[in-house]
This record gives structure tokens, sequence and C-alpha cells, in this order.
């Protein structure tokens, strides 16, 4: 059952140098309880799709074309009160940065108690307490520290707070934005291992965005891969891992860091993202791409689908 | 570190700049071509004038000892006497600045309630005509010199409507005399605040319209500065990652807006007001004069004409003072209002 | 491959290239407009001032050159004061002092100040630590008030007013420099430098100066808009000058005088013109730390 289903979605930002189209009729869709990942390198447009998702985009931001349907509602067609109503409540977001996503002038205890009873007017601060109390051991943190500030926390606990607080009113839909970015790899494990937990427990779906490949492929169901603003390919994971159709994917694939493999050269992909003030003319991957033609140069492809569930923009496979 | 050895921190940190500034504006009276007791007569006056003068006031000692004398001096409350008529500069000081600290409170405050909401406002309108009008006035408003804004309110206000007395700082013989009870007086020296102790209405409104000109006008002048980083911190805060992290749990504009950005916004102009404390005594003493206000900013003035320099020593002293102490007490109220500092 | 942001190299002859991009920053957003404005504001004004013995149409100082405090009419533009002497040839000259104050105080404050800042934070330890208590006292010290006790004790006089100036923005400077300083001194490309031999004088000039620079700049034109503004307040304490120089301030303040008798041009357009001045200062100054410091910027990832 598809809970979450994005169409022809369009960002773009004003700028004094131009307009920046950083999210280009992107189309994907997200089924109840799994987990989509959504992955790409800085510029390709997945944290702005993160943002569009919930209408949170800064002032010179907005969106320009397509929709966003929730459970079959149109987000883009409400108003500002109502998506009030949808984020936190039917949304829940996770942000990259958890060393300033919290109030630094709030307790924890604050954050939780003030977002419960925003949502739920009529809840007696008590029972919001407990239901604090009740999140943090959830997420792996003493209820003792709740009166606490969020300074006193490190990155990792900050982020499990962050995460506690977006499934607080039990959302259908998690999105998280790069939530481990910021930390060292080995509490990465452990909060991805949280959210995992965290979608059960709740029975929610859950966006994922990020720019490593290797864990999207370890923990999401389905995958979509971006590319400066636009979808390359998407399908399930097993798909993205076992069939890559893609060149950008393929090449991703390749640097990601293998533990079985025994050659341990780090590669990159050569070149670097297009200028989105200044777009190529065709296939926006054309100039780093391994496999382009003339065509590639002058054209942009269609997305298509390969298989079942399996789409991909690319004139090698017919796009 | 918790909130007690922060406080006694800094309290300690405090000593060394306060005996810093004394010893610097001992020396820099003494640093004159001259010395102050030759300078203090205009016209050439008979040697033994000088002479008996300069003992009287031990500018004749050895260095060390005047400054040993002035030190403890200024620990036991005696800033020296003036060179007019040997009374005590420290009375003098006392009594005058009860009138230039409530032109100060009334001043800060309208500086602020202004400085803010209109900051506020040019924050949330960014980069509209508003925002850029707004931020004009505030420039504009730093760039007038304080008398000029004075008079320009004298003139319309004063002359023009008559709504407003030109100077002084209450109508004459009926300055408030505070509570008295047994045999003893409670007088702050704040005509205000001893009106209302002595349950004089009138009174009250008297002092509150001569009150009203200098504290606007100086309180304008500031109000520009605050203006400015009040709308700066709130772009900075509104659309910091914990603001949006905010709106993005759906919390109410209204919560957003006040429990986050504002809030945290707020922060560094309670930080402000105290340095600009010091900004507000310079400009006190230019309003002092031209509404012939009766504090120490005009006391200053007059022992300068007067080239009464163990006065002006001992008032600018006081000055170094009460800044130092102000200072001392922003920052351990701040470190209340920001849970960083402290735990 | 970026293009339309950097300009192509420019190959006229340097002033003319300077000019047009000058006129060019006004079309740059609102801080450009403030700079560009400040700028035409400030140098009128000091054409103005300087060729005032030759544009002034009657002698300034002399008295009784019209009715006494005659209003603003055809024949005297501007008014006259009590002494009889035409307003509109005393504003047109009377900058002169308060432009002599600001152009002096303000390049001694950068040659003195900027290097100890430099120097301090750059040796760091015990004289940097004692040098900033020092300087920290005399910043938190209110500023006017010191410089009235310093322009008190050394008499009136341009050199003393600017020096009463000098001594209460040095600080300002220095701040601005160390703080700089210490962020700069710790980033890599110092190492570098350090890395490839070169000497420690020439790191300070080649590597931080560049970039402590820009703060610099946008102290200085508070700085100039400050000194206007204290030396004014200081003529009203009356601590300025000999009343002969026609002088802004000295106007103002005797302006006041006469406000009962309802002369109001007698200190309204001296004090517009102090007001301008200092405008195109401050104008200058906040477009350039708008510029340097921009406030939203586009992150798009």
């Amino acid at each position: 059952m598809v809970l979450l289903n994005v169409n022809s979605l369009t960002t773009e930002y004003r700028t004094e140098a131009g307009v920046i189209r950083a999210v280009d009729d992107v189309a994907l869709s997200v089924e109840r309880t799994s987990m989509l990942g959504i992955v790409g390198e800085s510029g390709s447009g997945k944290s702005t799709l993160g943002l569009s998702i919930i209408r949170l985009l800064p002032p010179m931001g907005s969106i320009v074309k397509g929709s966003i349907k929730l459970d079959g509602k149109d987000l883009l067609s409400l108003s500002e009160e109502e998506m009030e109503e949808i984020r936190g409540r039917k949304i829940g977001y996770i942000f990259q940065d958890p060393l300033t996503s919290l109030n630094p002038v709030g307790k924890i205890k604050d954050h939780f108690v003030e977002l419960i009873t925003n949502h739920e007017p009529d809840t007696p601060v008590e029972q919001a307490v407990e239901r604090t109390r009740e999140l943090l051991a959830q997420v792996g943190i003493s209820p003792e520290r709740m009166d606490e500030y969020p300074h006193q926390f490190s990155g990792g606990m900050r982020q499990r707070i962050m995460i506690g607080l977006a499934v607080a009113l039990r959302p259908d839909l998690i999105v998280a934005d790069e939530p481990t970015t910021a930390l060292d790899v080995i509490v990465q494990a452990k909060i991805l291992g949280l959210l995992n937990d965290m979608q059960k427990t709740y029975d929610a779906a859950v966006v994922l965005i990020t720019h490593n490949l290797g864990i999207v492929l370890e923990r999401c169901d389905n995958i979509a891969v971006m590319y400066a603003g636009q979808v390359v390919e998407s399908g399930s994971s097993t798909d993205i891992y076992g069939d890559p159709l893609h060149p950008y994917t393929r090449a991703l694939l390749d640097t990601t860091p293998n533990v079985e493999l025994n050659e341990q050269k780090p590669k990159a992909i050569p070149g670097t993202p297009p200028d989105l003030l200044n777009l190529p003319r065709g296939c926006r991957f054309e100039p780093r791409c391994p496999v382009a033609f003339d065509r590639c140069k002058s054209e942009i492809p269609d997305l298509i689908r390969k298989g079942s569930g399996h789409d991909v923009r690319c004139f090698r496979e017919g796009g | 570190m918790g909130s007690g050895s922060y406080i006694a921190t800094r309290i300690l940190m405090t000593i060394p700049t306060i005996v810093l500034l004394l010893t610097f504006i001992f020396f820099f009276v003494r640093v004159l071509p001259g010395d102050p007791v030759l300078l203090h007569f205009e016209k050439q006056a008979r040697p033994e004038v000088i002479e008996s003068l300069r003992h009287q006031l031990g500018f004749d000692r050895p260095i060390l000892d005047q400054y040993l004398d002035y030190m403890l001096g200024v620990i036991r409350g005696d800033l020296g006497k003036s060179m007019e008529d040997f009374s005590p500069v420290s009375e003098q000081v006392l009594s005058a600045f009860p009138a230039t600290l409530e032109l100060s409170i009334f001043s800060m405050i309208i500086a602020v309630i202004v400085g803010v909401l209109l900051g506020v406002v040019a924050s949330r309108s960014y980069n509209s005509s508003a925002d850029h009008f707004l931020r004009f006035f505030g420039v504009a408003v730093y760039a007038t010199p304080i008398f000029f804004i004075g008079m320009l309110l004298q003139l319309l206000f004063g002359i023009g409507l008559h709504l407003f007395p030109t100077g002084g700082r209450m109508y004459p013989g009926m300055e408030p005399c505070g509570l008295s009870f047994g045999g003893t007086t409670i007088r702050t020296g704040l005509y205000t605040i001893d009106s209302i102790l002595e349950g004089n209405p009138v009174k009250f409104i008297l002092a509150l319209e001569y009150l009203f000109l200098p504290s606007v006008t100086l309180g304008l002048y500031l109000s520009g500065i605050f203006l400015r980083l009040t709308r700066s911190n709130m772009l900075d805060t509104l659309f910091a990652e914990f603001t949006i992290a905010a709106k993005a749990r759906g919390l109410k504009a209204k919560t957003v807006m006040y429990s986050y950005a504002l809030r945290n916004a707020l922060l560094p102009i309670f930080t402000m007001m105290g340095l600009e404390f010091a900004a507000l005594l310079g400009g006190a003493v230019l309003t002092e004069t031209t509404f012939s206000w009766p504090g120490l900013g005009r006391y200053l003035v007059q022992r300068i004409a007067f080239r009464d320099y163990t006065a002006i020593q001992g008032a600018v002293v006081y000055f170094a003072l009460v800044v130092s102490l102000t200072s001392l007490v922003v920052d351990v109220a701040y470190s209340y209002l920001d849970p960083r500092i402290r735990v | 491959m970026r293009q339309g942001i950097t300009s192509r190299s420019d190959k006229r002859w340097f002033p003319v290239s300077a000019i047009s991009r000058f006129v060019a920053l006004r079309n740059k957003g609102v801080a450009g407009l403030a700079i560009f404005v400040g700028t035409i504001i400030v140098l009128s004004i000091s054409l103005m001032t300087v060729s005032a013995p030759w544009i002034s149409p009657r002698d300034p100082s002399a008295i009784n050159v019209g009715p006494v405090l005659a209003s603003p009419s055809i024949d005297f533009p501007l008014g006259t004061d009590h002494l009889g002497r035409d307003m509109l040839s005393r504003v047109i000259s009377g900058g002169s002092i308060m432009l002599q104050v600001a152009l002096l105080s303000v390049p001694i404050c950068l040659f003195v100040g900027v290097p100890i800042g430099l120097l301090a934070a750059y040796i760091g330890g015990t004289p940097e630590k004692v040098t900033s208590l020092v300087m920290d006292c005399v910043y938190a010290f209110p500023g006017l008030i010191l410089a009235i006790a310093i322009a008190a004790v050394l008499g009136p006089g341009v050199f003393n007013m600017t020096l009463a100036i000098v001594v209460v923005y040095i600080p300002s400077y220095y701040r601005v420099v160390r703080s700089q300083v210490l962020s700069i001194k710790e980033l890599t490309y110092v190492d570098a430098a350090r890395a490839i031999g070169a000497s420690g004088p020439s790191i300070v000039f080649r590597y931080i100066l560049p970039s402590v620079l820009p703060s610099v700049i946008a102290v200085s034109s508070v700085n100039f808009a400050d000194a206007i503004l204290t030396a004014a307040g200081l003529t009203f304490i009356g601590l300025g000058l000999p009343v002969s120089t026609p002088d802004w301030g000295w106007d103002l303040t005797n302006g006041r005088q006469l406000l009962p008798s309802g002369a109001w041009w007698v200190m309204a357009f001296p004090g517009i013109m102090i007001v301008l001045l200092a405008l195109g200062f401050t104008l200058v100054g906040e477009g350039l730390n708008e510029l340097l410091n921009p406030k939203l910027e586009v992150q798009v990832s």
C-alpha cells in the first residue's frame, strides 16, 4: 500500500545569480512500513527533496510544480495551519546536524512536553512527562537526564533525542536527512539500528536521505539514486545492487568500500557535479560518463521502466 | 563548574580591571604639561596661593604616597576634595548620580523596547522596503549627534507644542521627599520611585514629564544599536537549524517565534545592554547638558569649565566603578539566562 | 565552468576600471547602494569644504554682512546668526575642522592599532594577555567620557581632539585584528606557509593581513563617523576650537541659545550637515559590513 506518492516535483531557488532548479521533475513512492533510501552527492537535490515534502523550504525556495500525496491527500494543496498538523504528527523529520537541531535553552523534557501539548492540547502535563520517559527509554537515553540541556549530551545522544521527538506522536512516515553524516562510524551504526527499531515499533515508513550508498544498500527496501536534481535510477535494493543500470549507479557501487574485496585503493568518480546555474543541454551525467555517446550531449533521456519497479534514465538502456 | 564558582571567578576578574582603570585615571590627570594645580588658575596667581592649594590638596607629596592615598581613599569612599571649595567630591558625586541613574534606566528601557520591537519587525519582513527603511532609521539615528536629537525634540515638543518642559528635572519645590517614618527617611534619589513612596501622584506625573524628553532623546539614539542587533540575531535564529527543526515538528508558528527564534536572539542583546551602558553614560553627559539635567554628566562638564581637576578625577573614577560593576552584574545575570554558561 | 560572476580581465587603465566598478556597485543590492550613496555624500561634502574659499558667497566669519537673526530668504538662503553672519557661507566652510579631525585620527589609529593587534595576537603569551587587558579596560570605558577627559586635560585644538579620539578608538582596531588573527592563525594555510619556509613577519604580512583587512576597513568607516560625532560632542561641551573658525559643531552649540527666540535655522542647517557627513561614512561602513558578512546564503544539497 502506497503511503507517499511524489509526482513531477520541481523545486527552485531564486538567487542573485539566477534560478537554481534543485529538484527537477522527480517522482517516487514509498510503501507503508517500508524504507526508501535516496542517494546522491551534495548538490543532487536530495535534501531539498526532503524539505519539499514537509514544505519547509527557505524563503528563496519554492515548489513550482508537482504533487506530494500522503495517504491520497496532496500536501501541496494544504494551508499552512493544516501543514502544521501534518508535521510532527503524520511525518516525523530528523535533521543532519544534531548539535544545532535542539533548542539550546530548553531542557530535554521541555522539548517533548512542548511537542505533545502542541499537537494534543488536552493532554495533562504529567501524562506528557510519562510519555517522555517512555520515549527516552526507547531511544536509549536515561530518563533521569530529562532535566538536562542539549549541550550536555554528545552528538550521538542528541540524535537519539531527535529520533525520539520524531516518533513521539506515532507518525506514519519518518524522513531522515543525513541522520548519521555528522557522527562517527560506530555511532552511525547504532543510530541506524535505532531508526530500524523505531520503524518496527511504530509501523512507520522511512525515507532515508544520504550520500552513503553502503548504508542504503544494507538497510533499505527500495532505493532512488539522484543526480543534479533528477532521479537517474530507482528500484528495490536487490535490483540496484544486483543489476545497476545507470553508469552513475555503477560508479557509486564501484567506489563504495567493500570489506569483502581485497583491493583497498580508494576510488572516486572523476570529474565534479554540474553547476546548477549552468546545466548542460543534454544528459547531466554525460561529462563524467564512461559510456556516453553523441546523443547524450544534446538530449536528456527520459525515465523508463526496465523491470518490475526498476526505472532508469539512460539512453544506453533505451531512455 | 556550577553557578557559584562562575560568579566567584567573575568577581575576581573585575578587581584587576578596576585597579588598572583607577591607576590609569590617576596618572592621566598628572600627565598634564605642568601640573593640575597650576592649570587650575587661569591667570597668573600669586605663587603663595598656588603653593598653598598644592599643599592642601597633597600635590606636593611624593607620587607614590599620593597614589596610595588615592587608592585607599577610593576603597573608603573618599574621592578627594574639590579645588574650588574643598568640599568632598564624593558627596557631590553621590548627590548628582541618582539623576543620571534615573535617566539611564528610562533611556535604556525606551532603547530596548523600541529597538527590539523594530528589529523583530525588520527581520520578519526581510529585504522588504519596510526592512530597508527600518535599517536606515537605525543607522540615521546613530549618525545624529545626541544633542541635535535633543534640540529637535525640545523645539518640537517643548517650544512648538508646549507639551513638555525643556529643561531641569523637576518643578522647583516639588522634589519628592520619599517615605518618612519613625526617625528615618527612605529616599532613593530617583524621583519617580520617591514620589511613589511618598504617595504623591502629582509629583510622580511631574517627574515623568520632565523625564520624558531627555530619556526619549537618549533612548532613541541607542535604539538604533538594539534594532540592528535584534534584526541580525533574529535573522540568524529565524533560519537556524533548531528553529526549522521546531517547525518540522509542527509546533505552532507563534511558539516557534517566541520560544525558539526570539528567546535565543535576545540572549546576546542582554549582554549588549551591559556593554551599551557605557555608551549610555557617555550619551548621558551630552543629554544632561542639553536638558540642564542635574546629573553626574552635567557635573563633570561644569567641573571641566571650572578646571577643577580633582573633581574631574573623582567623577571619572566614579564612572569607572559604575561601569565595572554594571558589567559584572550583567554577566552574572546572563549566566542565569543561558544554561550553557552555567552548567 | 562558471561565467558571468567573475569579471573578464580588465585591460582598461586602472582608475577608469575602478570608477566603473564603483558605479556598478549601486546595482549590487542594498549594500552596494549604501556604499555608493555614502561615498558620494562624503566626496561631495569634502569637495565642498575644500573649495569653500572659492565657492562661499561671503566671508563666513565676517559679522554684520546682513541683518541679525534674519530667517532664510533669497539674499540669505540659510538665514543669518546672532552676529549677522551668513549661514550659507558658514555651512559651506564649516566642515573643515571635523574632516581634519576625522582624516587625521583614522590613519593614526590604523597605523598604531592594527600592528599592535597583529603582533600581540601572533606572539601570544603574557604580552598578549597584558595588552588585551589594557585594551579591554579602555574599550569598556565610556568612549565619550574618556574623550572628554582627555580633551579637558589637554585643552582645545585639532590635535588634541584627534588624540582623544585615537586613544578611544585604538582598542576597537586591536580587538578586531586580534580576533581575526587568532582564528586564522590556526588555519591550515598558515601552517602550509610555514612549511614552505616563510618567515614570521612575512607570514603576518602576506597571509594574515589580507584576511584581516576587510574587517579593519569596516571598523575604519565607523571610526570616521564616530570621530565626527565626537568632535561635535566635544565642541558642544565647550572643548572645541576657538570661536573664529567656522565650524558646524560650534554653530550647533550656539544655535541652542537662540532656540527660545525661534531662530531655528542657526542650529538646523549645521546639524543636518553633521548628520549627512556622519551618515555618509556610516552607510559606507554598513554596506561594507553587509558585503563582507552576508546573511542568508543559499545552501543547495
